[in-house]
């Protein structure tokens, strides 16, 4: 019976791909009448191919994710991720998911910031993103090696009245010119302006220290 | 958001972060019409980041007219919020492809043997399909070329 | 009279300022009936490959009123046809074109309203939100001769954002200008705005 008709009722829906900074994680939940002893196996293919390949770890589980990010780690390509359920006497349920592309589909995680506060002045130092995506020499792409128009938007809050901004593809900033021994709101965001990307901020709050002078 | 193409001496400033979030708004539901997963038309063999600088220009220009006379005014649709897009997308490609002809006028858009082999493989795979699959999944793989024009 | 003609609208044009487009057009009126208006339009890509196509406004088929916000149709930089026709019930008028057609790129850019004021020794300016196609370029300096002028170019709006630091007892000045990269043009800047910072000017 086709995959969903009333003799193979839907055992599986929402298959899709969650990703962020290229993990790239398969999900599905189970049909409204998928009995608990369901299972799952997961296979994958590259987009204009026609084999599809089975996921080794991921066969006959019953668990509902599958991490993919080694086997759709190359960001020239397309791909399509194909979930089968199997309850026990019944006929196996396919679902595939949409065509996925990390470049695209991707978001972006808070950076990795180190504030550090002085008298007159904040400095923020951004870290690297490392990325599971593996480079020719075996090294681990960075973000900002993946994404050319890749740059970062610092704000400090300035006693909720106004705003500070830095910004650019540099990773150290500071803000001069402040108040010692006084409160400051740091938020810090990646932005990919091609792909429209904005991670979420990394916030810090921070003090100047006191003037001895 | 202005991204500048740098094709061979071509140089062009495109609005490509427009482009894409327009392409994005549609992306799903014109590659879910898509039945045949098996068959990609613009294939990484033929991608223009791999191209000669000096012959960009020309496979890029081939690509252009491809979807403006062949993939935009095929695809049957009676959805107007889709049908807006794809006016967006076109006049968007339309604009790009008047800068391409600047440089077809200034002889900085020269076509030799490797765009022109390239740019027929790439019809050739477009042929093979019935004419409304291949121009759903001409239109379905915009995201490839764009990503092509974003790493040239 | 329901077997009377409706009358096509007339005096089409469209007033732009800020990348905002308004057509507009004079209403038909026909006592005792409701009219109503239908919009549609081509970029330069319909009218050279598909000149059969019309494509519906987005906040205009129909609309009540003798005017229609096309700006979220006006998507390129490219002319756009614009058409317009009354409808009565089931009776249309003939279409009535807007000649010559429309291009964004002769939008009336305004000089950006603006907000400059000090906090402390921090000089602070607010710009209005005129849409997410919009930079703006902003010039500071100190009122005092020979002194220099800072550059910077502004994306956030709606708030007010830091511009530079200032010495005691000084004078300064800002001024801005609209930036649409979309159009490649820019405004005429605004008039300056000064603040003045307390305490004693420090000896130049």
């Amino acid at each position: 019976a086709a995959p969903g008709t009333e003799d193979s009722p839907a055992l599986l829906q929402y298959v899709k791909f969650q990703s962020s900074n290229f993990e790239n994680i398969l999900t599905w939940e189970s049909g409204p009448e998928s009995p608990p002893d369901t299972t799952y196996s997961v296979e994958y293919k590259t987009y204009g191919e026609s084999v599809w390949l089975a996921k080794k770890g991921c066969q006959g589980i019953t668990r509902k994710s599958c991490n993919l990010t080694m086997e759709t780690g190359n960001l020239t390509e397309l791909y399509y991720a194909k979930v089968t359920a199997v309850r026990p006497g019944g006929q196996p349920f396919p679902k595939i998911s949409e065509r996925f592309s990390s470049l695209q589909h991707t978001t972006i995680k808070p950076p990795d910031v180190t504030c550090v506060p002085k008298v007159r002045s904040i400095q923020m130092i951004i870290h690297p993103t490392p990325t599971p995506i593996l480079a020719g020499d075996g090294h681990r792409f960075t973000l900002e090696e993946i994404f050319q128009d890749l740059f970062y938007r610092l704000e400090l809050r300035v006693n909720h009245t106004y705003q500070m901004h830095l910004g650019g593809q540099q990773r150290e900033y500071e803000f001069l010119g402040l108040t010692p021994e006084t409160e400051f709101l740091g938020t810090i965001m990646i932005l990919v302006p091609t792909w429209s990307k904005e991670s979420a901020p990394y916030v810090c709050r921070v003090k100047t220290l006191p003037d001895w002078t | 958001g202005l991204k500048t193409l740098h094709l061979g001496s071509c140089v062009v400033t495109i609005n490509l972060q427009e482009i894409q979030h327009g392409f994005s708004e549609i992306r799903d539901s014109v590659q879910a019409k898509d039945d045949n997963i098996n068959i990609r038309i613009l294939r990484s063999t033929e991608s223009l980041q791999d191209t000669k600088a000096s012959e960009k220009c020309c496979l890029l220009h081939h690509l252009l007219s491809f979807y403006l006379n062949r993939v935009f005014n095929n695809y049957q649709t009676t959805d107007h919020p889709t049908l807006r897009k794809l006016s967006s997308l076109a006049n968007s490609f339309l604009i790009i492809k008047k800068d391409l002809q600047l440089c077809h006028a200034h002889m900085t858009c020269q076509c030799e043997e490797e765009a022109i082999a390239k740019y027929n493989r790439i019809l050739s795979h477009f042929e093979e399909l019935e004419p409304q699959a291949a121009t759903v999944k001409a239109l379905g793989e915009l995201d490839i070329l764009l990503r092509w024009m974003e790493e040239s | 009279d329901p077997g009377a003609v409706v009358p096509a609208p007339q005096n089409l044009s469209v007033h732009s300022a800020n990348m905002k487009h308004l057509l507009v057009w004079s209403p038909v009126i026909l006592p005792g009936e409701t009219v109503h208006y239908w919009v549609e339009y081509q970029g330069e890509y319909e009218s050279l490959y598909m000149s059969h196509v019309w494509i519906p406004s987005s906040w205009c088929s129909p609309t009540p009123g003798p005017e229609c916000d096309v700006t979220d149709d006006i998507t390129a930089t490219v002319p756009y046809r614009l058409r317009v026709r009354a409808t009565s019930g089931p009776r249309a008028s003939a279409w009535s074109a807007l000649k010559p057609p429309f291009n964004r790129n002769s939008t009336l850019l305004l000089p950006p309203r603006m907000a400059v004021r000090k906090d402390g020794s921090h000089l602070v300016i607010e710009l209005e939100d005129l849409g997410p196609q919009f930079e703006f370029f902003v010039t500071f300096w100190r009122k005092a001769p020979g002194a220099k002028e800072h550059a910077k170019v502004v994306r956030s709006v709606g708030f007010p954002v830091y511009l530079g630091a200032m010495e005691p007892g000084a004078v300064y000045c800002v001024k801005a200008r609209a930036l649409v990269r979309a159009i490649a043009r820019r405004s005429a800047f605004s008039q300056a705005q000064c603040v003045e910072v307390q305490g004693e000017a420090l000896p130049l």
